[in-house]
């Protein structure tokens, strides 16, 4: 069956059926693009254009002959296009064509996983088969046997590896490889946009680190990089490798045309804003996919909903059962090799995956690409997409929303998606403890001479924290260099994606013994594994038994429960410093160095599904701090003046009025001084007395301090109740809708930021705030971004709250209502009113 | 204002902010390494380095006539050309003490002992940095004294030091004497003598269970050393470092007398050796690979009789039952197979029957032996092992009985 004509005809049959199409906010068609061809550069050895013409490539996409062009004159470059656009092409063409030249140069291949290597080495040797001297190329990472490793040394030509490798075992040896770095000519970063955030400021220094290593031994490698499609590719090329770079981003390639639609699922529940989940809708859309014969990609953030998906989608569709198949980490390479063979040969009409394949692993290109929720990052939206799409014939990706605010945004701001990303991926190579982690490794790699520099990092710092580790003796002043003087492996302690000094690691008790299964930051650790509480790892539930922070590790064992764990946490923040303030609309904004110090106190026990707490414990856990940096938004005087006047700001602090004490005792005695709940009976302190319906939530006093609205409870009892009808306030709205919709801005995910609302903060002179601050020690530059795109946030989060169809606040713009409370929404959009540019 | 330090503490940096010490409390009794050691200062074109010399009463490994060469077979197990038999005074032995045991670019090595026989003995150098600024010309030390010889004598020194001090010449832009040099490394020769008889391989316990030496209590453990060399970069006295010299002298003489007993083990073993069994046949599989066959029957034969543990006595029956199968001498083979079926030895008995099967055609007697097999086969403990012999014996049972039945039928015609 001709499976173009086949989509089309499916397209045409959703776009008649109204409980499809009218879920369809956007109908986005990608017209046809015609290939941009152009001939061989002139200056491409004979040799090389007579390989690919075996290949059966006779010309090139005019940004593959850009890309070779700038590499030729001996740019650095960055090449920004498309998924399956070639780009592999834009740097093996310069660097084989020097290997044809020059036999004996090296070059250093880096991919962000271990998965992609494979496929890149099988490509470029298709590439270089027919060379009659090929360069020798070898992956050399984790997997590469110890007997193995001396030969690769000293006979590949390139070297294809990870960071995770470069880090651990070839710098700290680099000795070993004096032949290499010798002739090194060439350093290759695949797919840079993986490189943000830790991970990437880890990598600016990773290569630091390879820059000194190769100047050691007289060489000054060119730099090729790729990036899917972001905001900044240029500034996070520069920022990575610290040298001007050039862009190639006009893609060349042909591409045939490619519906997008984006879906939001309706609402079954007006009230709760509650809308039908996404993955049961993906696997409807998929199902009809399916019957048409439409080989189509399902894209799941975690790996257990990959499972889950699986599972229903080969329940639906009995007949077809084995032709669907699952993908992700965890699946053994042998498994993951021939899912890919079936991929390819169509045999597998169906796969559901997470973002492992995402990224370049050649699966060929498949009619339809489902993505079930926002895949956190517009980059990744497109690379997902982007895996459906056939150079001639037509295909589709459909993006279904989930209920989280940032998927919401989407469904009505597409042109975030088509258009310009507002997206820059982040990086600060000089976090403090960022550079001091590497500086211990380059010192240990080559001895640093006083007064070297590192990278770009400022003199000071570099010799600040050189003179900090001779203190400590970790290096020795000799000869006018600092000497490494540990008998330490400094690389071994410090992992690339993290950090943490020492993580916790977890043991989980499986037949009969203890099993390591992962490991966590410590300050995670007290929210995700304390003593009682319910960890997830591969979709099996473990309950923990003991955490112990002193020897740092966490002993479970695995149970069935139909509940999860929350931790209750209690955060205080302080200002260390202020870099940045600025007068904004309605207040003022603030840029900063602040103190998180936040206590697990205790943990609530909730039901799955009904989302019932089933009970409180407390913890006596100590609490942790985090020295990080901040933005906050505080209201002036006159903004809450105006809120106040017009009935809109419900964070002022409960005035109960004349008759309170009256009436409280009142009750009290009613209640015959025992509280209500547990029976407690009073002992020299007087007992609480509560407000059954929220004291807020009366038009006056006298109403809401009727006796029969008040009860008398103990203070524990007190504070259970409180939590169970918390009233959202305006401010507390605010905060959540500027937290969720960040990561936008930031690509980054919202657990890497924190956020508190306060209504009289320490930050602002006891004026109201919301603070967002990154969640890394020292930050990572998420707070200062969020600082300069502050009016554009915040006309974004006016925009979604004013647009969301809900009553009173729902999941996707201000938050859930409380059970008994009110959602806040009228409040939060009257803030937003205030504080965003007309 | 907050300092960098500060900072970092509140960070949660922990390592090495604690135990900082204000720079005016160090450095307050400062003693040069001359002051601890004798010894004199070394000017290389790259700067100076230590070096303290000293001889050593030194026995053996001297040739007692010119025919003889004690170090032939152990030239010969490492792999060296009979060519290299230069004389004993070309052989140095090369111990270092290192900065730590981590490898890699940051270990470096901060003292070399070379020793050497001379007429007066045994003559030891030991070349010491003081400063690891003063790298150069400590190395530069090195190639000086390593000029005259051919050959060095090192424990774990081809995984160890050698490559440790060609890292530090990388480093320095300068190219490594061992590559001229040919290497005997001693650590995997005593793994194969002594890992029966031994718990420990390692020098210092070679020294007092092969050598019958003991190290006065100027000795410190090697683990300590990596920090006692910090701790005199910081304080400036070089007073505990005493017992390092000590060390590493040590470990040079021992190196010496280790090559003398296994020069002396591996020529003459029935001398040197004649009370241990288990040294014997260690020497008597050495042989074996280097296909000194007769010398080999000779000590199997000898350790045979010398109450060798059982489990020992077995593996060298089989062994030396081997040899002979090897060699096609079936008559020795068949007696050491015999008297391993005494022991209930079921790999013996399947010897036997594949003997009896394809060298004489008596499938009887094969088949006798392969059932004799079978009734021995639950003494073998593992479980996997077992039932691999036990399927193997069904079948090798099922095929004689198969042949039997044949050769019945064809040999009234025949």
């Amino acid at each position: 069956m001709d499976p173009s004509g086949a989509l089309e005809r499916l397209l045409s049959v959703w776009h008649s059926q109204a409980e499809i199409s009218e879920n369809i906010v956007e109908w986005h068609i990608e017209p046809e693009r015609p290939a941009q061809w152009v001939d061989f550069p002139a200056t491409l050895h004979p040799a090389l254009a007579a390989a690919l013409k075996s290949n059966g490539v006779h010309r090139l996409y005019s940004h593959q002959a850009r890309a070779i062009d700038a590499a030729l004159q001996g740019d650095h470059l960055v090449v920004v296009t498309g998924t399956a656009s070639g780009k592999t092409l834009c740097y093996n063409l310069p660097i084989v064509d020097a290997f044809v030249r020059q036999p004996e140069l090296r070059a250093l291949y880096i991919f962000p996983t271990k998965a992609l290597t494979q496929d890149q080495l099988a490509g470029l040797n298709r590439l270089t088969m027919s060379l009659e001297s090929r360069p020798a190329a070898a992956i050399y990472d984790g997997d590469t046997s110890t007997a193995a490793r001396p030969k690769i040394r000293c006979q590949a030509r390139v070297i294809l590896t990870n960071p995770d490798m470069v880090h651990i075992s070839i710098l700290p040896h680099h000795t070993l490889w004096a032949d290499f770095f010798r002739n090194l000519q060439f350093i290759v970063i695949d797919e840079i946009h993986m490189y943000r955030g830790i991970f990437g400021s880890h990598l600016a220094n990773l290569v630091r680190r390879i820059k000194r290593v190769a100047a050691f031994y007289g060489a000054y490698p060119q730099f090729f990089l790729t990036s899917a499609t972001i905001g900044n590719p240029q500034e996070l090329a520069e920022h990575l490798i610290e040298a001007p770079v050039t862009v190639v981003d006009q893609d060349g390639s042909p591409h045939g045309r490619q519906h997008i639609l984006l879906y939001n699922p309706p609402i079954v529940n007006a009230e709760l804003g509650v809308r039908r989940g996404a993955s049961s809708e993906a696997i409807r859309l998929t199902s009809d996919l399916l019957a048409y014969q439409v080989q189509t990609i399902l894209f799941a953030k975690a790996r257990r909903s990959v499972e889950l998906m699986l599972r229903a989608l080969r329940e639906k569709e009995t007949a077809r059962a084995g032709q669907i198949r699952g993908y992700r980490s965890g699946y053994l390479a042998r498994e993951r090799r021939e899912i890919e063979n079936d991929l390819r040969s169509g045999q597998a009409k169906a796969v559901v995956a997470t973002n492992a394949l995402e990224l370049g692993i050649d699966i060929g290109s498949l009619d339809a690409a489902i993505l079930v929720g926002y895949p956190g990052t517009i980059a990744a939206t497109r690379q997902q997409a982007g895996r459906a799409g056939r150079r001639s014939d037509s295909s589709l990706a459909v993006l279904v929303a989930s209920a989280s605010p940032l998927d919401q945004f989407l469904m009505k701001h597409p042109e975030y998606i088509f258009e310009k990303s507002p997206e820059h991926a982040l990086i600060d190579p000089d976090n403090l403890l960022i550079l001091l982690a590497h500086l211990r490794c380059a010192a240990f790699e080559l001895p640093f001479k006083i007064g070297e520099s590192f990278g770009s990092a400022s003199q000071s710092l570099v010799d600040g924290l050189l003179e900090i580790l001779a203190q400590s003796g970790e290096i020795h002043l000799s000869n006018h260099k600092y000497f490494w003087t540990a008998d330490q492996y400094p690389a071994d302690k410090i992992s690339l994606r993290t950090t943490a000094e020492s993580p916790v690691v977890l043991q989980a008790e499986i037949d009969d013994r203890l099993q390591v299964i992962g490991q966590i930051d410590d300050s995670s650790a007290r929210w995700m594994v304390h003593q009682g509480a319910i960890y997830l790892h591969e979709g099996q539930e473990f309950e923990v038994s003991e955490l112990n922070l002193e020897r740092n590790f966490a002993v479970m064992a695995p149970v069935k429960v139909d509940f999860y764990t929350e931790a209750i946490q209690k955060v205080t923040i302080e200002q260390i410093s202020l870099l940045k303030q600025e007068t904004v609309l309605g207040g003022e904004k603030f840029y900063g160095e602040i103190l998180v110090t936040s206590q697990v106190t205790g943990y609530k026990r909730i039901r799955w599904g009904s989302m019932e707490v089933l009970g409180e414990h407390t913890l006596d856990l100590p609490p942790t701090q985090l020295r990080t940096t901040a933005y906050w938004l505080s209201l002036d005087e006159q903004t809450i003046d105006l809120l106040r006047s017009a009935g809109q700001w419900n964070n002022d602090p409960n005035q109960y009025g004349p008759n309170w004490n009256h009436m409280r005792n009142q009750a009290r005695q009613r209640d015959q001084y025992t509280c209500q709940f547990c029976g407690m009976v009073e002992q020299g302190q007087a007992h609480h007395v509560h407000h059954k319906r929220p004291f807020r939530s009366f038009p006056s006093l006298i109403e809401a301090n009727q006796l029969d609205n008040l009860i008398t409870l103990c203070p524990t009892c007190h504070q259970r109740a409180e939590q169970a009808i918390r009233m959202r306030t305006g401010l507390s709205g605010l905060a959540y809708e500027l937290h969720h919709l960040a990561p936008l801005f930031l690509m980054c995910d919202i657990n890497d930021i924190g956020c508190l609302a306060d209504p009289k903060s320490d930050l602002a002179d006891g004026q109201p705030a919301v603070i967002l601050y990154d969640l890394v020690p020292a930050g990572i530059g998420l707070s200062d971004r969020l600082f300069q795109v502050h009016e554009t946030l915040a006309k974004n989060a006016l925009e979604l709250v004013a647009a969301c169809e809900c009553p009173e606040g729902c999941p996707g713009c201000v938050g859930p209502a409380g059970e008994n409370g009110t959602g806040g929404k009228v409040e939060t959009l009257a803030i937003l009113k205030r504080i965003s540019p007309a | 204002m907050e300092s960098l330090a500060d900072k970092l503490r509140a960070l949660g940096v922990k390592k090495g902010l604690g135990d900082l010490q204000p720079p005016s409390q160090r450095k307050q009794t400062r003693f040069d390494i001359a002051d601890v050691v004798s010894g004199h200062n070394l000017e290389t074109p790259f700067g100076t380095t230590f070096v303290s010399e000293q001889d050593y009463p030194f026995a053996g490994l001297r040739p007692s006539s010119a025919e003889d060469d004690p170090l032939a077979f152990i030239r010969q197990w490492a792999g060296l050309p009979s060519a290299m038999n230069h004389p004993i005074e070309n052989y140095v032995f090369l111990d270092t003490e290192t900065s730590g045991l981590a490898g890699g670019t940051g270990t470096f090595v901060f003292l070399i002992g070379l020793g050497y026989l001379t007429e007066l003995g045994f003559h030891m150098v030991q070349l010491f940095m003081r400063e690891p600024g003063q790298e150069a010309a400590l190395l530069a030390g090195l190639s000086q004294y390593l000029a005259p010889f051919k050959t060095i004598v090192t424990f774990n020194g081809k995984s160890f030091d050698v490559p440790m001090l060609n890292t530090r010449h990388v480093l320095n832009g300068f190219t490594t004497p061992f590559t001229e040099l040919s290497h005997i490394d001693l650590l995997p020769l005593a793994r194969r003598l002594w890992r029966n008889r031994l718990p420990s391989r390692a020098l210092k316990d070679l020294e007092v269970d092969i050598l019958g030496m003991a190290r006065t209590e100027e000795e410190v453990p090697g683990w300590i050393i990596p920090e006692l060399y910090y701790e005199y970069l910081r304080s400036g006295d070089a007073r505990p470092l005493g017992g390092v010299f000590y060390h590493n002298a040590q470990d040079v003489v021992s190196l010496g007398k280790l090559l003398d007993h296994v020069a002396g083990l591996l020529t003459n073993p029935l001398r040197v050796a004649s009370d241990q069994g288990l040294d014997l046949i260690a020497v008597a599989r050495l042989y074996e690979e280097m296909k000194h066959l007769d010398r080999a029957v000779e000590l199997y034969e000898f350790s045979l009789t010398s109450g060798l543990p059982l489990p020992f006595f077995l593996d060298t029956l089989r062994r030396y039952a081997n040899l002979y199968r090897k060699q096609n001498r079936w008559d020795e083979a068949i007696q050491l197979w015999q008297k391993a079926v005494e022991y209930h030895q079921v790999d013996a008995c399947v010897e036997l029957a594949k003997y009896m099967e394809h060298h004489r055609r008596d499938y009887s007697a094969a088949l006798g032996w392969a059932e004799t097999a079978q009734s021995y086969v639950s003494e073998i403990t593992a479980l996997n092992i077992r039932k691999a012999i036990q399927s193997d014996l069904e079948r090798r049972t099922l095929r004689l009985r198969l042949k039997i039945q044949t050769a019945s039928k064809v040999k009234p015609e025949s």
